[in-house]
């Protein structure tokens, strides 16, 4: 898996696991852009099932309100959120 | 698991109290709490990721009848009870 | 076991059964709890964020060192995150053109290393399900009205990082003093919901 550099575009994998995550489920199967590399941490899916996994990188991505909600999202919001890299997938 | 705790962009839960209270705990019991969770992190009994987890797998409506801190106070004593400290 | 409804003097009661059990098998003591509670109070406080805000204000350098590692920033000051290390402080800043909020979708993150336990509404299942999906009529609700034309832009902290806003300096405040500067920020304008 190739990490991601900011300005990239990135896609939140769609799943639904059973167990912790760190994937808002508003956020699944949603297109965004890469603005921030925050460095590596523990991925929480793992942590919470006291499983010790190396650790991931985590980035910042931006979502436009419009490619959430559709067109109920409001033009000129947006939302970011933190989540690793096995949560993302390369946009085509 | 329900993911109760994944709320964002929810419908239903209505207008926010914006009362912005200064005080952090309204009950003593809450700072107890509070504490418990920091020394039991600090410990290494358990890790925040196991924690917010016991939270979100509490029943869902018990999870949305308890305050806040009861949430917690429940996330606590579940995992004390599966590490086999209590 | 269920805990409908369950009275503030029931759950004290559970507290105290648990508190007396850890001791028991010696996990922590009574003076560990009232330490940890009262160095809370002591270094989290609203006093920290106001702080780095106010010198961001007035010293564009320190601004932009807090943009670029809120945690070496908060040291700076003097502002003891020991008791919260790892954690991760990021600060993003309101421009004319862009507002930012902060939230937590997932479970209620917060800087707390800066600005204490959070506000009760912060934690309301009403906020975090809202922010994210009309941020507008939200911050209505905390008698924010931004002009149209004004970008949103809402932090959901789904992570390790804890996110804090730096409002707009208020304006006619060329005169003011640092620490005057301070007295003029809120708590609710570092997460977004309130404009100084």
């Amino acid at each position: 898996m190739s990490p991601f550099r900011v300005g990239e575009r990135a896609v939140v994998r769609l799943g639904n696991p059973d167990g912790h995550t760190r994937v808002p489920g508003y956020l699944r199967g949603k297109c965004g852009e890469v603005i921030e590399i925050l460095g590596k941490f523990v991925l929480a899916d793992d942590s919470a099932r006291g499983i010790r996994s190396p650790e991931q990188m985590l980035y910042t991505v931006r979502f436009q309100a419009e490619g959430i909600w559709g067109a109920d999202g409001a033009p000129g919001v947006s939302v970011t959120a933190d989540l690793w890299e096995s949560y993302l997938e390369g946009a085509t | 698991m329900s993911r109760i705790n994944d709320v964002g962009g929810m419908h239903g839960f209505g207008p926010i109290d914006t009362h912005d209270d200064e005080a952090g705990f309204h009950h003593e019991w809450e700072a107890r709490v509070f504490a418990i969770n920091r020394l039991l992190l600090k410990a290494g009994t358990y890790t925040l990721d196991e924690f917010r987890y016991a939270v979100e797998r509490m029943d869902p409506q018990e999870y949305l009848a308890a305050s806040y801190y009861q949430r917690w106070l429940h996330a606590i004593e579940t995992l004390l009870a599966e590490k086999g400290v209590l | 076991m269920s805990h409908d409804h369950e009275g503030s003097a029931a759950v004290s009661n559970r507290v105290k059964l648990l508190v007396t059990a850890l001791q028991e098998r010696s996990v922590l003591t009574e003076a560990q709890l009232d330490d940890t509670v009262e160095k809370l109070l002591l270094h989290s406080k609203p006093a920290n964020a106001f702080a780095m805000v106010a010198r961001s204000w007035v010293d564009a350098a320190y601004k932009a060192r807090l943009l670029a590692d809120a945690n070496a920033a908060a040291a700076e000051l003097g502002i003891d995150l020991s008791h919260w290390s790892p954690v991760k402080l990021r600060a993003v800043e309101n421009t004319p053109v862009s507002h930012k909020v902060i939230v937590c979708t997932l479970c209620s993150c917060y800087p707390i290393a800066l600005l204490g336990p959070s506000p009760t509404w912060y934690k309301s299942e009403a906020y975090r399900s809202r922010v994210v999906r009309d941020p507008r009529s939200v911050l209505a609700e905390f008698g924010v009205s931004l002009p149209d034309e004004k970008e949103i832009t809402v932090w959901d902290s789904t992570a390790e990082v804890r996110y804090l806003v730096i409002p707009q300096r208020p304006a006619a405040t060329e005169n003011a003093t640092e620490a005057q500067l301070a007295a003029m920020i809120t708590r609710n304008g570092l997460i977004g919901t309130a404009l100084l």
